[in-house]
């Protein structure tokens, strides 16, 4: 390395800070476990409103969410047993995940129980919330996909914070499908073909 | 072909995998050994004689500890490393320019 061309230190150089950069891979298990368990939450709720069977449904949420959170924990000590690099956007991403998900836990848990705000609008304003954390995770995952996502999450907050129905339940279960399981499972496959 | 005076570089950086190992973990928070031997596609042998290299001219630090019974090395840049870095690059930056 004695007489070496600059152009090709700086493009060697350049192209294992790009390499080492894109190892912020999400294999997308949270999203799809966060997504089943709450689409599970919206149909059961949604049936005993429309039902007027209420006997359980003060379960319903706080066992979604404990065993969503247990299971989560599980998930991330593995992830750390194994992880091999840690990333100062890898810190940032799960920062903003683990931010959302206590606000949102709080909202819905606030929502139902203490009556501080009409629990019609627990949908829109986690809406709101996911809409923020995708846009962020877009951005360092350098994924534009993703950061669209945030749009539909932000449309349909407008939208059921405009037209309060029960219906919105259903509607927020098919949002909860199609912009957070998909694209979980969109993610659990391309991390497993970047292994 | 643009060649330049290589004294002018910092010698310690100035090879192939030192300088391979400095790119890695200035882009990330830390490394383990495996994933740098992986990344630079070095023999263990020769990645630990860079490793000590680096370590020795305050340019890493490393964090040893048992997982499973097994040891496990992780590198990061000290501050020191990071600037010695910054400098290695603006130099081949600025014998560009020439």
């Amino acid at each position: 390395m004695n007489q070496i061309n600059p152009q090709e230190e700086i493009a060697y150089i350049k192209n294992i800070i790009n390499d080492s950069k894109r190892i912020i891979i999400d294999d997308g298990k949270g999203f799809v476990l966060w997504g089943i368990l709450v689409i599970i939450g919206l149909l059961l709720t949604f049936f005993a409103i429309y039902f007027q069977y209420f006997d359980y449904l003060w379960l319903v949420w706080p066992f979604l969410m404990a065993f969503g959170w247990l299971y989560s924990l599980v998930i991330q000590f593995k992830k750390e047993k194994k992880r091999k690099v840690s990333t100062f956007a890898g810190k940032i991403l799960g920062a903003v995940w683990l931010s959302s998900g206590i606000s949102i836990s709080m909202i819905a848990l606030v929502g139902i129980y203490t009556d501080a705000f009409d629990s019609s609008y627990i949908s829109p304003i986690t809406s709101t919330i996911l809409g923020v954390s995708y846009f962020v995770s877009g951005a360092l995952y350098g994924k534009k996909w993703i950061s669209m996502l945030s749009f539909g999450w932000w449309a349909a907050a407008l939208f059921t914070f405009l037209f309060v129905s029960v219906y919105n339940l259903l509607i927020f279960a098919g949002v909860m499908l199609f912009l957070q399981t998909i694209p979980g499972i969109i993610l659990y496959q391309n991390s497993k073909k970047s292994l | 072909m643009n060649d330049f005076n290589y004294q002018q570089l910092d010698e310690i950086i100035h090879s192939r995998i030192r300088l391979a190992v400095m790119a890695v973990l200035i882009s990330v928070d830390e490394a383990e050994f495996t994933f740098l031997k992986e990344k630079v596609n070095a023999t263990d042998g020769n990645l630990s004689t860079h490793l000590k290299k680096l370590e020795e001219a305050g340019y890493l630090a490393v964090n040893k500890s048992f997982e499973n019974r097994k040891p496990v090395s992780r590198y990061m840049l000290t501050q020191k490393g990071k600037k010695a870095f910054e400098i290695y690059v603006e130099r081949l930056e600025s014998m560009l320019k020439k």
